[in-house]
């Protein structure tokens, strides 16, 4: 089959297309009037639902303060999860700007394409950081929140608490793992080749 | 009434209006190009639901950005581009039941009212393109679609003479694919 046949068969699809009306006002004005309203972009939808759930998480935080004590090593741990979660802020924000900025009525298809399988790997790199951090940040919430709910200081008896720190650490690694395998074979590797495919189609020949 | 409230009302009027004709205008145009999202939908689907799921997804993601829309382009250009770019990032929502918003939508299957010699050389291009790279498989469709190259290219974002060059070799791969469904 010639490229040109195949034309003249999408050409009788079209003729019969003509004569069906697949959509009519009703339909349409349905759509936008009730459906516009929920959400769809699935990506915009959960680095949002990450930045609010940040912000809420960080000020939620703020009211320890009065609760940690003088203890430096509390008050290093907590400023290190602050400096954490902010971090996290300033990133989520950096990617909502960027997916404001792919708007598919104005951004050419390859570059669009070219663009999103970028910005989902470097959402995935960012998880597996969190991921493989994971470890680090629950001990410092494990001391700080000991602090506050229980008024106990974990690091005055370190060695008291290092099989419950080490059964948590072991649990994470072995979730950590799950997850890992799963982005990476089903997502990561996904994305790469996508991301390959867009490259290629827009290297000039 | 006080006249603060008075010129406020005739703001809303006239803000209303407004949204109406926008409204109007995009309806009118989906319609005259519907068949373009139904063709974009049937190569990047591969069940009815699925189609019908893009469909809409392209339809709101049209609405959404009509207002943008000033004109510079031709509105089947411009729709194309929403259409593509909408398909290419469509994710099968595997584990979701399906919306049933209309289900007459799409449920209609045209190529059956296609004459019966065609039919089955139909199915064989479907096949074909359905075996395409995602971004080969908007380049053929703008292709079948008689677009020009330069259009092709101002949609896809490469150059004029790339598409030429990729379209023969998409032409060469669907040669290969052919052959032995139609010996067959």
């Amino acid at each position: 089959m010639e490229l040109n046949d195949m034309k003249d068969m999408w050409q009788k699809m079209d003729d019969v297309l003509r004569q069906q009306t697949m959509i009519n006002e009703k339909m349409l004005n349905y759509m936008i009037k009730e459906r516009s309203t929920k959400p769809f972009n699935t990506l915009s939808n959960a680095e949002h639902f990450n930045f609010i759930s940040t912000i809420v998480i960080l000020f939620a935080s703020l009211l320890l303060i009065p609760y940690l004590g003088n203890n430096i090593g509390v008050i290093i741990c907590y400023a290190l999860m602050l400096m954490a979660m902010a971090a996290t802020l300033v990133y989520s924000y950096r990617i909502l700007k960027q997916i404001k900025k792919m708007d598919p009525s104005t951004t050419p298809v390859a570059d669009l394409a070219q663009r999103t399988e970028k910005l989902k790997l470097e959402l995935n790199r960012y998880k597996m950081t969190f991921l493989i951090a994971g470890p680090a940040l629950m001990f410092l919430a494990y001391v700080v929140m000991f602090k506050v709910v229980r008024g106990v200081n974990i690091l005055d008896n370190i060695q008291k608490y290092t099989p419950v720190i080490l059964i948590a650490i072991a649990l994470y690694t072995i979730i950590f793992l799950s997850v890992y395998r799963t982005y990476y074979f089903k997502n990561i590797k996904a994305i790469q080749d996508n991301l390959r495919e867009a490259e290629i189609f827009k290297q000039q020949d | 009434m006080t006249k603060h409230r008075h010129r406020l009302l005739i703001v809303y009027k006239q803000a209303d209006k407004l949204d109406n004709s926008i409204e109007q205008a995009f309806t009118q145009m989906i319609q005259q190009h519907e068949r373009l999202v139904y063709k974009v939908c049937s190569i990047y689907t591969d069940t009815n639901e699925d189609s019908r799921d893009l469909f809409q997804e392209i339809i709101m993601q049209a609405w959404r950005s009509y207002p943008k829309f000033k004109g510079e382009a031709q509105e089947s250009t411009w729709l194309y581009r929403v259409a593509l770019n909408t398909a290419i990032n469509h994710q099968r929502k595997k584990n979701r039941s399906p919306v049933v918003l209309y289900p007459e939508l799409l449920h209609q299957h045209p190529e059956d009212q296609l004459p019966d010699a065609y039919k089955e050389e139909y199915k064989i291009l479907q096949r074909m393109i359905a075996e395409l790279p995602r971004l080969d498989k908007a380049l053929i469709l703008l292709y079948l679609e008689d677009r020009s190259y330069n259009e092709i290219a101002e949609i896809l974002g490469i150059s004029p003479s790339n598409v030429g060059t990729k379209l023969n070799r998409i032409k060469d791969r669907m040669k290969k694919q052919a052959q032995p469904i139609i010996n067959n």
